[in-house]
């Protein structure tokens, strides 16, 4: 009687404890689904971030002095997550990414921008003596709502108009990025390349 | 204990599916049709997981020259160009001309065509559940840019002038079957382009109108763009009646309805149906022929899908690829750049 009743408890036990162990994997198959599932999300939206960055550059890098383009910024999921910024080469407070160069990055819309380059997002170096970025749209983040002297604008969910153009003198060469097409200029006095 | 073991197992073979998205193991097209297939499903099977299934569809570019030397400068500086070389024309040479168009006609009809079969033929609920989740309200529309035709610039007009992939999608069949490319596109049900000018048979009122131009760059996108309303039946039913279609068939629509008044389009804004305004495309001569080439797939009716709104269209148009064209079809893009 005692055997037959401990038979059933170890029975008992032994299938308690195979279904703790079934549960157990199947936990962690579907917590590393998740991630995983996550981090393909998470590594498109930056994959597409990356894409756009090179696609502006890579256009900036086909101009001539003097010449200008305009091109679709084709939007992506997440985009707005995301800002385009720029720094020419003797500008304070640039990613360290930069080195000595201007450069034009495209990084997660999250505190401060250089910060935020630096960390995760995607720069890239020209020999220019700067890089402007500009925008005149409703969606344009300015300088005090971000609190940091850094233009940042944000990448647009469908679809935005880039015009690019070469600006080059005697004394100093600069690149503007224009997500919209804007009225005023900047001028950004810099140092001649050599 | 067995149903558990087999959950454990699904969940784990479609893990080791997921896990291969994105490896070389598959082309582009097949990653993102199986991705379409896995969002549509994923909201049958765990609701509210769908938002979790990135759409990995990335978008083709094709340049179509005439000769090593052309060269597409609508691509400039972007990666992952496939340049096809389009048979030599001789100069002065009819045939030869007919020759290329034909090919150009083929490229276009393939990409439409295969756009169409990646996203499920328009009836799979790809965006609609996501919508909230993913920052757009249900009424909105989404996008999926499949692939950009750009001409060179060493194509000539006079071949551009001879394109009418209308004319080709009804006559050529699709490679391994025995459908024309318009039947293939609605299963079958029709073998002509609808005629969307049949005016008055079906009214729709007009909320905003929308402007379809020309573009200065010789380069086509295939859109694929999805709306669903909980309250688009009656819409639905007005512009298929228009249409001369029957609700929840596909159809395709005449290239050169779009340009003409009566109209009914797609806006990102709200629901569908805003009148087309029929100021015609800009340019005349060969570029105007080329810009006619603006072809629409479409179907709608029910999606298979368990959400409260099933009712919805997905349209898949061929549209100049610039910002106020996309703007006006698409509320937002998903997809890889």
């Amino acid at each position: 009687m005692i055997g037959k009743m401990g038979r059933k408890g170890e029975d008992t036990a032994l299938k308690n404890f195979v279904s703790i162990i079934i549960a157990v994997i199947g936990i962690v198959a579907v917590v590393y689904g998740i991630v995983k599932l996550s981090s393909i999300f998470i590594n498109q939206e930056s994959a597409n971030a990356k894409n756009t960055l090179e696609n502006i550059a890579g256009r900036l890098e086909a101009l001539e002095a003097g010449q200008s383009s305009t091109f679709l910024l084709q939007g992506f999921s997440g985009a707005d997550n995301w800002v385009v910024s720029a720094w020419n080469n003797t500008q304070s407070g640039r990613p360290d990414k930069c080195y000595f160069k201007s450069c034009l990055c495209v990084c997660p819309l999250e505190g401060d921008v250089s910060e935020s380059c630096q960390q995760k997002g995607f720069c890239q170096t020209f020999d220019y003596t700067g890089v402007v970025v500009e925008q005149l749209t409703a969606r344009a983040l300015m300088d005090s709502d971000l609190g940091y002297e850094t233009q940042a604008f944000l990448l647009p969910v469908n679809a935005a108009e880039c015009r690019i153009e070469l600006v080059k003198d005697s004394s100093s060469s600069f690149a503007r990025v224009q997500l919209e097409p804007k009225i005023t200029q900047h001028y950004y006095p810099a140092t001649p390349i050599s | 204990m067995i149903m558990l073991i087999l959950a454990v197992l699904g969940f784990l073979i479609v893990l080791a599916f997921l896990t291969q998205l994105g490896t070389d193991s598959y082309s582009s097209d097949e990653i993102c049709k199986l991705s379409v297939l896995s969002r549509a499903t994923a909201a049958e099977v765990l609701p509210g997981t769908q938002a979790s299934v990135p759409l990995q569809c990335t978008t083709n570019k094709i340049c179509l020259a005439a000769g090593d030397n052309g060269a597409c400068a609508q691509f400039t500086g972007e990666k992952s160009v496939v340049k096809i070389i389009l048979p030599k024309v001789k100069v002065g040479d009819s045939a030869s001309e007919e020759q290329q168009a034909l090919q150009i006609e083929r490229h276009l009809a393939e990409s439409m065509y295969n756009c169409w079969n990646m996203m499920g033929q328009g009836k799979l609920d790809i965006f609609g559940s996501v919508s909230k989740e993913l920052g757009f309200s249900q009424a909105q529309s989404a996008c999926v840019i499949c692939t950009r035709v750009a001409i060179a610039d060493d194509v000539n007009n006079s071949v551009l002038a001879r394109v009418n992939t209308e004319e080709y999608m009804e006559r050529n069949t699709v490679p391994g079957t025995s459908l024309t490319y318009v039947q293939a596109m609605t299963d079958g049900a029709t073998s002509s382009y609808s005629d969307f000018r049949s005016e008055g048979k079906g009214k729709i009122e007009s909320t905003e109108a929308v402007q379809i131009e020309g573009s200065s760059q010789k380069e086509t996108a295939f859109v694929f763009m999805q709306v669903k309303s909980k309250t688009i039946g009656d819409v639905l039913t007005n512009q298929l009646q228009v249409a001369g279609v029957v609700a929840g068939s596909a159809f395709v629509a005449k290239p050169s309805s779009l340009v003409s008044a009566g109209r009914f389009v797609f806006t990102p804004a709200g629901a569908i149906a805003t009148a087309v305004i029929a100021t015609g495309v800009a340019g005349t001569g060969a570029y105007n022929a080329w810009q006619g080439q603006i072809a629409a797939a479409g179907y709608c009716g029910e999606f298979v899908s368990k959400s409260e709104a099933k009712q919805g269209c997905s349209l898949l148009q061929a549209i100049p690829y610039n910002v106020k064209d996309i703007r006006n079809l698409c509320g937002t893009i998903e997809g890889n750049i």
